[in-house]
């Protein structure tokens, strides 16, 4: 399964008026929220039954879908 | 005549290539901040007469600040609204208001022509003429210090916001006292957390500005990741903060806080909502050389009007001092409820003389001379030490089988609680039943046999939920309305 695929359905469920596969700055333009950065991290963690911790809570492990997977990827070690 | 630009200009004249105010997009100087602050009340000042309400529709940021000096230079008052709120409250406010200009930036046009009929819109980047020496200089003649300065708008219980009047006096009274017992240095350094809509903003611009410091405006992002927010502290400088306890919640459970951290930050002053003394600790002990200031205020008596320096241990479960009134302040206890008299008080909420007149009531101890108190729905009282305490809302004070209960006072347990990051608790009227709901990693279970050993019986929350965040309002406090419509809907759904 395509996991690019499966991370975007999960934001755009979060937030669906998000370009998510094209937006390279969604914290530093202010894109995503405080409350929207929690929401994607307790989802991120459900879909790919993973867990991120306070480290990893950086501005650039979020700026982009493509950055969020690299996380994804790390959190599971592979 | 005293005006607060009097402070402006000897930061000018003191000053004039000093950092001002700085966000990361922008610096203004002192002399930068007077001199755009001059050029934009003169094109205010040819458009709209002396004592319009200005409303102002832009970011964050150093142009905003100059753009509100420039409308007290006009001889106006500003109401900064944030672009992030609904338009249906915005245009709320406008109805309110009934601003006579709105001073947007490019990307609020639309927004600000769309509020309401009677203003004319002018753009920040367009507003930059030559400055009217003459007309400033009879907008400044005419100037009395109970003319208003600003308006800000707190939430109103029927739906309307409420714009809370607050003239230069208030100010200058409010700024000179906090100067001087909060012991500023010249040049304090202050990193900036309250939005500039939220009357934590005056003490952080004012006081920056009496004592020709600066001012970092800290970008709202950093508060979502707290490493970057402790480098933006370290490489800026910062000495000075006043942030809601949220904020300093926000660090101190991301646990970035460690012993020599933050060198240069001297002092941590905070308001807007009850400081939980774990939060303090962890502070205290990461920084035992700041100064902590607890302080007390609603808007509508100018920022604060009581503060308590920490000056003794606290245990976790205590509750902190509001300690003594500040300068020109008076507070009276009536029926437990927290008056407030003096020259911080308000002039009332614009527009509307009901509202004014159901809490800026006369003196009923004094009935021999006008005397106005503002009743701020708060509960007080005074310890053994002649401290006052604040002990909750007016309205969280609730009677459950006869009991008494302040929720303020199971929150305060509940934030003491091993691994309980932020709580927040409310009575469900109909049901009879106590909810609370918490953050952090600890088991709903653990939480409640912490309470067990903290409060008896009758007060224990029938109901304690998990939740990964809380809502917040947009100042930072948690927004318990929000909350509380979040779970009964989930509630609802069970």
């Amino acid at each position: 399964m395509d996991e690019m695929k499966v991370l975007l359905d999960v934001l755009a469920e979060i937030k669906d008026d998000v370009d998510f596969a094209n937006e390279t700055a969604l914290v530093d333009d202010g894109i995503i929220d405080s409350l929207a950065l929690t929401q994607i991290i307790v989802a991120l963690d459900d879909a790919f039954d993973i867990h991120i911790v306070t480290g990893d809570i950086e501005p650039e492990n979020f700026n982009s879908a493509a950055a969020m997977l690299e996380l994804v990827r790390r959190c599971r070690g592979n | 005549m005293r005006n607060v630009l009097d402070w402006l200009e000897a930061a000018a004249e003191g000053a004039p290539e000093a950092a001002a105010f700085e966000s990361p997009q922008k610096l203004l100087t002192w002399a930068e901040t007077r001199s755009l602050a001059r050029r934009i009340g003169s094109r205010i000042a040819r458009q709209v007469p002396g004592q319009s309400p200005v409303m102002i529709l832009m970011d964050k940021g150093p142009d905003c600040v100059a753009a509100m000096l420039g409308a007290v230079y006009a001889g106006c008052f500003y109401t900064p609204v944030d672009a992030a709120m609904p338009q249906a409250r915005m245009r709320m406010i406008a109805q309110v208001l009934q601003p006579k200009l709105i001073v947007c930036q490019d990307q609020f046009l639309q927004t600000a022509a769309s509020l309401t009929d009677g203003a004319s819109v002018c753009l920040f980047s367009q507003m930059e003429e030559a400055v009217n020496e003459q007309l400033l200089a009879a907008r400044r003649a005419e100037h009395i210090d109970t003319d208003l300065m600003y308006v800000l708008f707190t939430s109103g219980s029927t739906g309307v916001p409420k714009g809370v009047s607050i003239c230069h006096r208030s100010v200058i009274d409010f700024v000179e006292w906090a100067c001087q017992a909060l012991e500023l240095p010249k040049k304090v350094r202050f990193g900036s957390q309250a939005p500039f809509y939220f009357d934590n903003s005056v003490l952080d611009i004012y006081c920056a500005m009496k004592m020709a410091g600066s001012l970092y405006i800290i970008p709202h992002s950093d508060f979502m990741f707290p490493r970057r927010l402790m480098q933006t502290l370290t490489s800026r400088h910062i000495d000075t903060i006043f942030w809601v306890p949220s904020a300093l919640s926000a660090l101190a459970n991301a646990q970035v806080l460690s012993q020599g951290c933050l060198p240069e930050l001297r002092r941590v002053f905070f308001c807007g909502e009850v400081m939980p003394c774990r939060t303090l600790n962890l502070w205290r002990n990461a920084l035992p050389q700041a100064d902590y200031v607890n302080m007390y205020g609603p808007t509508e008596i100018t920022d604060v009007c009581a503060w308590y320096r920490v000056d003794r241990d606290f245990a976790d479960f205590d509750s902190l001092p509001i300690g003594k009134p500040c300068a020109n302040t008076r507070i009276l206890l009536i029926d437990g409820e927290i008056c407030v008299a003096g020259t911080c008080l308000a002039r009332g909420y614009y527009n509307a003389p009901e509202k004014t007149a159901a809490v800026f009531v006369q003196n009923p101890l004094r009935p021999q001379i006008s005397e106005t108190i503002y009743k701020t729905g708060d509960l007080g009282e005074v310890n053994e030490r002649g401290e006052l305490m604040f002990l909750g809302r007016r309205d969280s004070q609730i009677k459950r089988s006869g009991y008494r209960i302040e929720l303020g006072e199971i929150e305060c347990a509940l934030n003491a609680v091993e691994g309980v990051a932020l709580a927040c608790c409310w009575y469900e009227t109909e049901a009879g039943r106590i909810v609370a709901a918490y953050t952090g990693g600890v088991e709903p279970k653990i939480v409640r046999t912490g309470l067990k050993g903290a409060l008896p019986g009758y007060m224990l929350p029938d109901r304690i939920l998990h939740r990964e965040e809380l809502p917040r309002t947009l100042s930072g406090k948690i927004d318990r309305m929000a909350l509380r419509r979040e779970v009964e809907n989930e509630h609802s759904i069970l």
